[in-house]
């Protein structure tokens, strides 16, 4: 990988190509400023395309209007194991990067939680990397969340059990 | 001094997210959670570790009850990540 590329991130961002990192009240304006640079950046290595999953919060679940997420990290395990599974396809001589991004606090419904872009050398690549990605974010990092709906609020355990509070 | 965290509905569980203990030199990861637990939360953490719903970690790396902890350690337990 030429050590060009990836330069001048956005301010959130490192200079590298494949990173990953909690950021406090993840923002649309930082995923379009995300998505412009990893494919300016990566486009003069020869990618023509990234592959995106981007996760934002339901406003419905079980018939209950949702009021907010609250998301806490373990820090600085979760950046560093977001950074790390990040890193690990860095080796892969198909993709151009791997960026992760996934946010901590209050999250209201319809704002991003989790976004996930690959720039690869083919859509196969890059698809196929995004989808186990975000499958590794879900069951690796130290990162919890607490659904504050209508109808009470309920700890996520692992990929959707709910534990509810006590009222 | 050792920092003890709690994540999750842990907190529920126990009251607390955080605490601080004082611990001059090692002691056994479980002697340090008789510590800081009352009896009916400790089983219950004992028991949903057995099960592997909740890790214990040590400076962000699991540990075992038999494992030392020393001072200035951080200790977090932590249940299911819940991530995306």
């Amino acid at each position: 990988m030429s050590s060009s590329i990836c330069i001048d991130p956005p301010p959130f961002l490192e200079r590298e190509c494949f990173q990953g990192r909690i950021i406090d009240g993840l923002s649309y304006e930082q995923l379009f400023l995300t998505l412009e640079w990893l494919s300016k950046t990566t486009a003069s290595e020869g990618s023509g395309g990234l592959s995106v999953f981007m996760g934002f919060v339901k406003g419905v679940i079980e018939n209950s209007k949702v009021l907010k997420l609250i998301y806490t990290s373990y820090e600085p395990y979760a950046s560093i194991m977001l950074d790390k599974i990040a890193k690990s396809y860095s080796l892969n001589p198909n993709l151009y990067g791997v960026i992760i991004l996934h946010t901590n606090g209050v999250a209201l419904p319809g704002s991003p939680t989790l976004f996930v872009a690959v720039s690869g050398k083919t859509r196969k690549d890059s698809l196929d990397v995004v989808k186990e990605v975000v499958e590794r974010v879900k069951k690796e990092p130290p990162i919890f969340k607490l659904e504050v709906r209508e109808d009470g609020e309920y700890w996520i355990l692992g990929d959707g059990k709910r534990v509810a509070r006590p009222k | 001094m050792v920092m003890v965290k709690v994540f999750g509905y842990l907190i529920d569980i126990v009251g607390w997210t955080n605490k601080s203990i004082d611990v001059k030199n090692s002691i056994k990861l479980y002697d340090l959670l008789e510590a800081i637990l009352r009896d009916n939360d400790l089983r219950r953490i004992l028991q949903l570790v057995n099960d592997g719903q909740v890790k214990i970690l040590s400076n962000g790396v699991e540990i075992k009850l038999n494992d030392w902890v020393f001072p200035s350690d951080e200790i977090a337990i932590i249940p299911l990540p819940s991530g995306g």
